[in-house]
C-alpha cells in the first residue's frame, strides 16, 4: 500500500469541517431558511460517520464484488 | 513527519486529554440536558397565563414596574431589569447590595401592560445542572479552571489532528477494522468520531472557554473603553433620589431607534458604572441581536453621558455565547447539538479506554502504534 498524502487524507476531513463551521455561521446570519440550511450543513458529518460505522463504504464493497466476480463466474 | 515529531505531539495529545478529560466529561453529560434547557423547563414547570389583552397595548413605565418590585422585594435594591423576548414580560433582578452573589438576588418578573406580578421564578433541576456545568459549585476560580480545562480540550484536538496524518497514511477514511482485537477497532472509531466532530467540538471548546472570561474580559472592557464612565468614578456618590429609568431608556433608544432593549443594568453592577444606568440595546435582526449597543445615563441626573459601541473582544465575547449553547437555530440545530456531544462523549471515553489497555513499554511503543495505524502485532 502506498502512502497517502495529506491533501487526500484531510480532503474528507476538511470537507466536514467547512460544512459544520459554515452551517454554525448561517443559523447565526438568519431565521427560517438559514436556519433550515444550518441544519443540513451541521448534519453532514454526522450522516457521513453513521454510514461508515455501520457498514463499509459502497465503493470497497465494489471493489471486492469485481475481484471476486470472475471467479463466481 | 519524523518519529522525534510525532513522539512530542504524542505526547502533548495525551498529557493534555489525559488532565482535561474527566472534567470534559462531565462538561458533555451536563451539557446534553442543558441544550434543551428551554424545553424542558417549559414543561416541568409551564409559563404562567398571561392576560389576554388587544395587541398593541401599550406596556407601562418601567418606573412604574420598579415600584411594584420594591414593594415585592421590600430592603432590596434593582440590579437588572431585562425583557422577554416572546411575551411582554419584564423581568427585575433585585439584590442587598449591587455586588451581590447570584443566591442572595431575587428574580422578580411583570406583566409589562398591567404590571402584575407573575409567579416567581424558581430555580429548578435545570438551574442545579446549569451551576454544576459552569463552575461545580465552587465559584469563580472554579470556572475559570473549567477555562483552561477546554484550552486543553482544544490542544487536545489540534495534537489530534497532527497524529491522525501518519496514522492515516495508508487507511482510507472511515476504515473501522471489524473483527480484529477490541482496542483496535475502538483505536479506528476513536480516530474517525475525532476528525468529524473537529470542527464542532473546537467551537464549543473554545467558546465555552471564552465564556468563563466573562467578568475579566468585561473588567478590561470597563478600565479601557469607557473614558466617560472612568471619569464618572470621580463624582460625588449618588443621591437617594434617582432619574427616571423609563427616561433612560428612551434616551439611549433615541440614538438607535431600530433597536430594542436587551437589559439595564444598575449603578454597581459589573455591567455598568458606578454612577450610570447602563441600557444595553440589540439588533432587531437574528445575526445584529447578538451585538449590543450600550448607552450611560447618569443615574442622579438623568443626562445621556455615552452611546459606545464594544470594543471587538466584548462583541467577540457575546457572540461566543450563542456558538456555545447551540440555542439559535430552532430544534433541528438542537438535535444536532446533542449528537454531536454524544459523539464527542464516545471520543473521550475511547481515548481513556485506549489509554488504560496500552501495551506496556515506553511511549516509543505508541509512536510505532501511530506510523503502524495501529498494526504492531
Amino acid at each position: 500500500m502506498t502512502h497517502k498524502t495529506n491533501g487526500q487524507i484531510f480532503a474528507l476531513p476538511i470537507l466536514l469541517g467547512v460544512s459544520t463551521v459554515a452551517g454554525l455561521g448561517a443559523g447565526l446570519i438568519g431565521d427560517g431558511v438559514w436556519d433550515v440550511g444550518a441544519g443540513l450543513l451541521l448534519a453532514l458529518p454526522l450522516v457521513v460517520t453513521g454510514r461508515y460505522w455501520v457498514r463499509p463504504p459502497e465503493p470497497v464493497l465494489r471493489r471486492q464484488q469485481l475481484q471476486t466476480a470472475p471467479i463466481r463466474r | 513527519m519524523t518519529r522525534r515529531t510525532i513522539k512530542t505531539w504524542y505526547l502533548v495529545h495525551k498529557w493534555t486529554s489525559l488532565i482535561c478529560t474527566v472534567f470534559l466529561l462531565m462538561l458533555c453529560v451536563t451539557g446534553l440536558p442543558l441544550i434543551f434547557d428551554e424545553e424542558i423547563d417549559g414543561w416541568l414547570d409551564p409559563p404562567a397565563p398571561m392576560a389576554t389583552l388587544p395587541a398593541n397595548t401599550p406596556s407601562l413605565s418601567l418606573d412604574t414596574i420598579l415600584a411594584s418590585a420594591a414593594k415585592a422585594a421590600p430592603g432590596e435594591i434593582p440590579l437588572y431589569i431585562s425583557f422577554d423576548d416572546e411575551r411582554p414580560i419584564v423581568y427585575v433582578t433585585t439584590g442587598p447590595t449591587p455586588d451581590a452573589a447570584p443566591a442572595a438576588m431575587h428574580f422578580l418578573a411583570f406583566d409589562a401592560r398591567t404590571g402584575t406580578k407573575m409567579p416567581p421564578y424558581v430555580p429548578g433541576v435545570m438551574a442545579f445542572i446549569l451551576k454544576l456545568h459552569t463552575d461545580m459549585f465552587l465559584g469563580f476560580w472554579a470556572e475559570i479552571f473549567l477555562g483552561v480545562m477546554g484550552l486543553l480540550f482544544f490542544a487536545a484536538i489540534v495534537s489530534g489532528v497532527v497524529l491522525y496524518a501518519p496514522f492515516m497514511a495508508k487507511l482510507d477514511f472511515g476504515t473501522l477494522r471489524r473483527g480484529r482485537s477490541k482496542r483496535l477497532g475502538w483505536l479506528d472509531r476513536h480516530n474517525l468520531l475525532g476528525i468529524v466532530t473537529l470542527a464542532w467540538a473546537s467551537v464549543v471548546g473554545v467558546t465555552g472557554t471564552i465564556n468563563t472570561f466573562v467578568v475579566p474580559i468585561t473588567g478590561i472592557w470597563k478600565a479601557n473603553g469607557l473614558a466617560e464612565i472612568i471619569a464618572s468614578e470621580a463624582r460625588t456618590p449618588l443621591p437617594a433620589q434617582r432619574a427616571s429609568v423609563q427616561a433612560a431608556l428612551e434616551a439611549v433608544q433615541r440614538e438607535a431607534p431600530e433597536m430594542k432593549p436587551q437589559f439595564i443594568a444598575f449603578p454597581g453592577v459589573v455591567f455598568s458604572s458606578h454612577h450610570h444606568y447602563a441600557v444595553f440595546l440589540k439588533g432587531a435582526t437574528p445575526l445584529t441581536s447578538k451585538m449590543l449597543l450600550p448607552g450611560f445615563v447618569d443615574a442622579a441626573t438623568g443626562r445621556l453621558d455615552a452611546v459606545v459601541p464594544m470594543p471587538w473582544y466584548m462583541q467577540a465575547m457575546l457572540l461566543a455565547q450563542p456558538l456555545h449553547f447551540g440555542n439559535y437555530g430552532g430544534l433541528a440545530m438542537k438535535i444536532v447539538w446533542a449528537l454531536f456531544d454524544i459523539l464527542t462523549i464516545i471520543v473521550l471515553g475511547s481515548g481513556l479506554y485506549l489509554w488504560l489497555r496500552r501495551r506496556g513499554g515506553p511511549s516509543d511503543q505508541r509512536v510505532r502504534e501511530v506510523v503502524m495505524a495501529g498494526e504492531i502485532a
